[in-house]
C-alpha cells in the first residue's frame, strides 16, 4: 500500500460505517456544519442498501419496504423519515407498495391479503373469519394510542414526559409497555385465522413474538398498516447513493475500502480510530454503525471500558441472520402466477415453533418473498423480472452448524430447492423453468462485505426489555464509552430501514448537542 | 378521539407495575449478563475460507503446455490459505512491474480439493505483445513469490438454474477453466455431463490435448472433448472450422437440452451470440462469461468514432491526495491509472463485477456496453467501472484505492 495522505488528522465527527443510521448521521452532522469522515470497509456505502448486477438483472440486495416515506399527498401523513431527508437535503424518487403483504398458510388453508389502511384492514379481518373485526378494531385503536403516546415522548426533549400525563392520557401505552408482544395479542382472544395473519409480518420486527417489544410492534405495523410503504424507484442503492450525494454536498468525507480495526480510547474516551492500513484518525467523537458487541470486545482496549457494558453485552441475544435467495425470471410475473409485491409463506404464523426450527441450519419454510416488479412493473426488464425469498435463522445456526467450505454450495442448493417447491406449491406460480440467474446469500456473504456479526443483518432482539423505550430512557447511563455512540440496527429505534434511519438521526442531534451545537445554525 | 382501547393483560394493577418496574428489571438483566463473550465467527471464517483478501504464494512448479503456454502451480506461504473456490471462478494476480502495480484475472485451471494442499494453477498463453504475459516469461520462476485475491465470478454450474448436461466452448486459453471443471467432476458431480468443444488454430496450440483425453476416458462417459481447428496442419482428420450451429448440432445430439458455457476471446462470444439465437436457445441457457480487457478497443465497432488518437488529463482524487495524470482515449481508466503508478484494485477488468467502482466529477467517459455492471443508480450519480471505461474528455475521478 501506497503512503499517500488520505486523511485529515482530526475530525469534528468519525462515523464508522456507512450502512443507513452511519449515513444519516453524518449526513445531519455535515449539513449541520460538523467535519465529518464516514469511512466504510466495502467498496462502496450503503450497507444492506445496494443492489447487485448479474447478466442483464439488477438485483434488489435488502429492502422490502421502507416505513415513514409518505409524501402526504395521497391522505396518509408526511413521513418523519421523508421529513428528515428534507432536512439533510436527501432528493430519491419513491414508489408505493400496492398492498402489505399477502399471507399464505399451508397447514390452515389461508390465503389472506392485508390491504393498507386501517379500516380496510377491519374489514377484510372480518371478512376472513367472522367477529374478528370488532377485535381489531380495538387492538388498532391501542396501536393508536401507544403512537400516540411515542409522538408525545418525542416531543417533550430532554424535560421528559409528565408522568401525570402519561398516567392520565396514554395509560394504555404505560400497560402495554412492559410485555411482549404475544402475552398482549393472546389477552386479545383473537380467531386462530385472525392472529396468524396478524403475526405474520413478524419476521421484520422479532425472532418470535415472545420476544419482541409490544410497543415496538405496536409502532411498527400501525404506522406500516396505516401510511403504507414505498420503495426507491432504482432500488436501496439509490439511497445510499443520494445520502453520499447529501453528505458530500455539506463537505462530508467518505472513504470506501477503509476497515477500522481499532477504537482508540485514552482515559476511557473514545478519541478516534486506527484503520487496517495503519492510519490513526482523531475525532472529538466517533459514531459507529458496527455492531457494538464485536466493537467493544473485539476492537478496543477492554481495560478502559467499564464492566458493565460488557455485562449488557452478554445479555442481549444477537437477532437473525439471513438465508436468501435472488432469482432473475426470464418471464413477467403474471406469465408465471406471481401477484403479490410480497408473500408471508409458512405452514402457520406460530412464531415459537418457527423459531424453534431456525435454531439449526437447516431448511425451513417460514418464507418471505418479494416480487420488485409486481410494485414497479417492468422494473428488471421488459420480459423478465426478479424474485426473491428471505428465511432468518438464529445467528448460531450457521457458526454451530460445522458448515465446510466443501458443502457450502451444495448446502446453498439444496436450501433453495427447497423454498422453490414450496414457494410453487404454496401459490400455484411456475418459476423453477424460467430461473435465469440465481445467487444465494448466507451469513457468510453478510459477513464479507458488511463484517456483520455471524451474518446477524438486525441488531438485537427487541424484547420488552431491550426495546425502544428501554433504550432510549437508558440512552446516556448506558453510553459506557465517551465519544462513542452506536447508531444502526444496534441503535435506539431497533432494526430495519425507517428505525436505522432514525437512529442515526437522532443520535446525530444527541453529538451535535454535546459538541455545543450547529455551526451554521 | 373515540373511546380508548380496552386492554387488560395481567389485570389493570399488575400491568401499570410493570411499566414503573421496567428500568429496574433492565437493570437486574444488565447485572446477570456474562461479560464474558465469544467472538468467535464461523460465518466469517467461511468467508474468508471462500474469498481471500490476499493470499501469498510461491511458484513451485512451471510446465509448458505448448510452446506459448505455460502453467504456474502455485503453493501458499505459511501464513496464507489458500482460498476454496468453484470450478470455473477466477483470481486476480496482482503484479508489481518496474514498481508499479497492475492486476490481471486468470482462471484458475487446477481442481478445487487441490487447495486442500494449499495447491492452485494457472495457465497463461503469451499473447505476442502482451505486456503481463511477457514480463511474466521474462521474471516467473520457480520460487518466484505471488500475490492474489479471490476467488470470484459466476461462472460455474448450478444444479438449479442449469441442465445437467453442460456443453463447454472454449477457443484458444479459453479451455483453463474447463480443465478445472472437468478434474473436479469425479468428487463433485458438478455437472453431471460435461462435453467440451475446443476451438484451436492449428493442432500445436491445443492445449492440455493429452490431459483431457485422459480425464475423459477414466469419467464413464461423463466427459467427452471435441477440437475444431481453423487452421489446421496436414494429417487433421477432426472437426474444422469455428464452432457454430451446424458443429454444434453435429456433435451433440441433445444440443437443445444442455447448458452452454462459452470461454473463450471477444470475436468468439460475438459469433456464438448470432449462433445461439438461430438455435433459438435461451438466455438461460447461455453463460459467456467474460473478463479481461478488450486488447485493441478501436475494433470494436461501438467505441465512438473520432476518439482513437486522443490524449486527455485525467485528476485523481484519492482521499486529500490529488494528481494529473495523462491518460490515452484507447487506454481503460485503469490502465491510465496504473501506467501512472496510481493502481487501484481491480478483478474482472471487464466492468462486470464493480470492484473498481468510482466516481466521475468531472468530464465524459465512455463504457464500453458489454458485460456493463453499472448499476442504474449509479448511471445517474455519475458512478462507474473505470476498468473498462475509456475518458472522452479531459475527467476528473475520485478514485478507493490504491495498491
Amino acid at each position: 500500500m501506497s503512503d499517500v495522505k488520505r486523511f485529515l488528522p482530526h475530525y469534528d465527527v468519525i462515523v464508522v460505517g456507512s450502512g443507513m443510521g452511519g449515513m444519516t448521521a453524518a449526513g445531519k452532522l455535515a449539513k449541520e456544519g460538523k467535519k465529518v469522515l464516514l469511512l466504510e470497509k466495502h467498496n462502496l456505502t450503503g450497507g444492506y442498501a445496494t443492489s447487485f448486477v448479474r447478466g442483464r438483472y439488477e438485483f434488489e440486495v435488502s429492502l422490502h419496504e421502507a416505513c415513514e416515506f409518505g409524501d402526504g399527498l395521497d391522505g396518509a401523513g408526511y413521513g418523519a423519515c421523508r421529513a428528515m431527508f428534507d432536512d439533510i437535503g436527501v432528493d430519491l424518487d419513491w414508489v408505493k407498495v400496492p398492498d402489505a403483504y399477502r399471507v399464505i398458510l399451508t397447514d390452515m388453508d389461508v390465503d389472506f391479503t392485508m390491504p393498507f389502511g386501517i379500516e380496510n384492514c377491519i374489514e377484510a379481518i372480518e371478512k376472513l373469519e367472522k367477529g374478528n373485526g370488532k377485535k381489531v378494531r380495538n387492538y388498532f385503536k391501542l396501536f393508536e394510542e401507544i403512537n400516540e403516546a411515542l409522538e408525545y415522548i418525542g416531543s417533550c426533549g430532554k424535560a421528559g414526559p409528565e408522568p401525570k400525563v402519561m398516567a392520565t392520557k396514554y395509560s394504555s401505552f404505560l400497560r402495554t409497555a412492559a410485555y411482549d408482544t404475544n402475552e398482549v395479542n393472546k389477552s386479545f382472544k383473537f380467531g386462530p385465522k385472525t392472529e396468524n395473519v396478524l403475526n405474520a409480518y413478524y419476521g421484520y420486527i422479532s425472532r418470535h413474538l415472545d420476544e419482541a417489544s409490544f410497543t415496538v410492534w405496536a409502532q411498527m405495523i400501525y404506522i406500516y398498516l396505516r401510511d403504507g410503504a414505498h420503495v426507491p424507484t432504482k432500488t436501496s442503492h439509490e439511497i445510499a447513493n443520494a445520502l453520499e450525494k447529501a453528505i458530500r454536498k455539506h463537505g462530508g468525507q467518505i472513504e470506501t475500502n477503509v476497515k477500522v480495526e481499532e477504537y482508540i480510547l485514552e482515559n476511557g474516551r473514545c478519541v478516534g480510530v486506527r484503520t487496517a492500513d495503519g492510519d490513526v484518525i482523531k475525532a472529538d467523537f466517533v459514531i459507529s454503525n458496527g455492531n457494538p458487541t464485536k466493537s467493544i470486545v473485539d476492537m478496543m482496549d477492554r481495560s478502559q471500558v467499564p464492566e458493565e457494558a460488557y455485562k449488557l453485552a452478554g445479555a442481549r441475544k444477537q437477532l437473525a441472520s439471513p438465508f436468501l435467495v435472488y432469482m432473475g425470471l426470464d418471464a413477467l410475473p403474471q406469465e408465471m402466477g406471481i401477484d403479490s409485491y410480497e408473500y408471508f409463506i409458512g405452514r402457520d404464523m406460530d412464531t415459537e415453533r418457527i423459531w424453534t426450527e431456525t435454531n439449526d441450519w437447516e431448511p425451513h419454510t417460514k418464507v418471505s418473498a418479494t416480487c420488485l416488479d409486481v410494485a414497479i412493473p417492468g422494473f428488471t426488464g421488459p420480459d423478465r423480472c426478479q424474485l426473491n425469498f428471505t428465511t432468518i435463522y438464529d445467528p448460531d445456526a450457521l457458526h454451530k452448524s460445522g458448515m465446510t467450505k466443501y458443502d457450502y454450495l451444495p448446502e446453498n442448493e439444496r436450501f433453495a430447492n427447497v423454498l422453490i417447491d414450496y414457494f410453487e406449491k404454496s401459490t400455484g406460480a411456475k418459476i423453477r423453468d424460467h430461473i435465469e440467474e440465481l445467487v444465494i446469500a448466507t451469513p457468510a456473504t453478510f459477513t464479507r462485505y458488511c463484517e456483520a456479526f455471524k451474518g446477524n443483518i438486525y441488531g438485537y432482539v427487541c424484547s420488552a426489555i431491550d426495546g425502544a423505550v428501554p433504550r432510549t430512557l437508558a440512552q446516556e447511563k448506558e453510553r459506557y464509552i465517551p465519544g462513542l455512540d452506536f447508531v444502526g440496527s444496534a441503535g435506539y429505534r431497533a432494526h430495519g430501514y425507517s428505525s436505522a434511519m432514525t437512529n442515526g438521526y437522532q443520535v446525530a442531534q444527541v453529538v451535535l448537542e454535546k459538541l455545543g451545537g450547529a455551526e451554521n445554525g | 378521539m373515540a373511546k380508548k382501547a380496552k386492554v387488560s393483560v395481567r389485570g389493570y394493577f399488575k400491568d401499570l407495575m410493570g411499566w414503573f418496574g421496567l428500568m429496574k428489571a433492565r437493570q437486574a438483566w444488565i447485572d446477570a449478563g456474562d461479560p464474558n463473550i465469544d467472538t468467535t465467527d464461523n460465518a466469517a471464517k467461511l468467508a474468508k475460507e471462500l474469498h481471500a483478501d490476499a493470499v501469498n504464494a510461491k511458484i513451485i512448479k512451471i510446465k509448458d503446455e505448448t510452446p506459448s503456454t505455460k502453467t504456474f502451480t502455485f503453493k501458499a506461504l505459511e501464513g496464507s490459505t489458500m482460498p476454496y473456490f468453484n470450478a470455473g471462478q477466477h483470481i486476480s494476480v496482482k503484479f508489481c512491474i518496474d514498481g508499479k502495480w497492475v492486476t490481471r484475472p486468470f482462471s484458475v485451471s487446477s481442481c478445487p480439493r487441490d487447495t486442500d494442499e494449499g495447491i492452485l494453477e494457472i495457465t497463461l498463453r503469451k499473447m505476442p505483445g502482451g505486456y503481463v504475459t511477457g514480463w511474466v516469461w521474462d521474471n516467473w520462476k520457480e520460487g518466484t513469490e505471488v500475490l492474489f485475491n479471490g476467488a470470484f465470478g459466476d461462472g460455474y454450474w448450478s444444479a438449479i438454474r442449469d441442465r445437467e448436461h453442460v456443453v463447454g466452448i472454449a477457443g484458444g486459453s479459453g479451455i483453463t477453466a474447463f480443465r478445472s471443471i472437468a478434474k473436479d467432476m469425479a468428487t463433485s458431480g458438478r455437472p453431471r455431463k460435461f462435453t467440451i468443444l475446443y476451438g484451436s488454430r492449428s493442432q500445436d496450440d491445443i492445449i492440455f490435448f493429452d490431459e483431457l483425453n485422459e480425464i475423459a476416458a477414466a469419467s464413464n462417459g461423463a466427459i467427452s472433448v471435441h477440437h475444431v481447428l481453423s487452421e489446421p496442419k496436414e494429417g487433421w482428420t477432426g472437426e474444422t472450422g469455428f464452432i457454430g450451429a451446424d458443429i454444434i448440432k453435429k456433435l451433440v445430439p441433445d444440443w437443445d437440452n444442455v447448458s452452454y458455457f462459452v470461454s473463450g476471446p471477444q470475436p468468439m462470444y460475438d459469433f456464438l451470440e448470432g449462433e445461439f439465437k438461430k438455435m433459438g436457445i435461451r438466455k438461460k441457457f447461455i453463460r459467456m462469461e467474460e473478463y479481461g480487457e478488450t486488447a485493441d478497443i478501436t475494433t470494436s465497432p461501438l467505441y465512438p468514432k473520432g476518439k482513437e488518437d486522443k490524449s486527455f488529463k485525467i485528476k485523481v482524487i484519492f482521499g486529500l491526495d490529488e494528481q494529473v495524470i495523462d491518460a490515452k482515449a484507447t487506454d481503460t481508466v485503469v490502465v491510465s491509472l496504473e501506467k501512472a503508478g496510481l493502481a487501484p484494485d481491480s478483478h474482472c477488468r471487464s466492468g462486470a463485477c464493480g470492484w473498481c467502482r468510482s466516481l466521475l466529477l468531472e468530464g465524459e467517459v465512455w463504457q464500453r456496453p458489454q458485460s456493463d455492471g453499472v448499476r442504474m443508480s449509479d448511471k445517474e450519480h455519475g458512478y462507474f467501472h473505470p476498468c473498462s471505461a475509456y475518458p472522452m474528455s479531459d475527467i476528473t475521478i475520485q478514485v478507493t484505492s490504491r495498491l
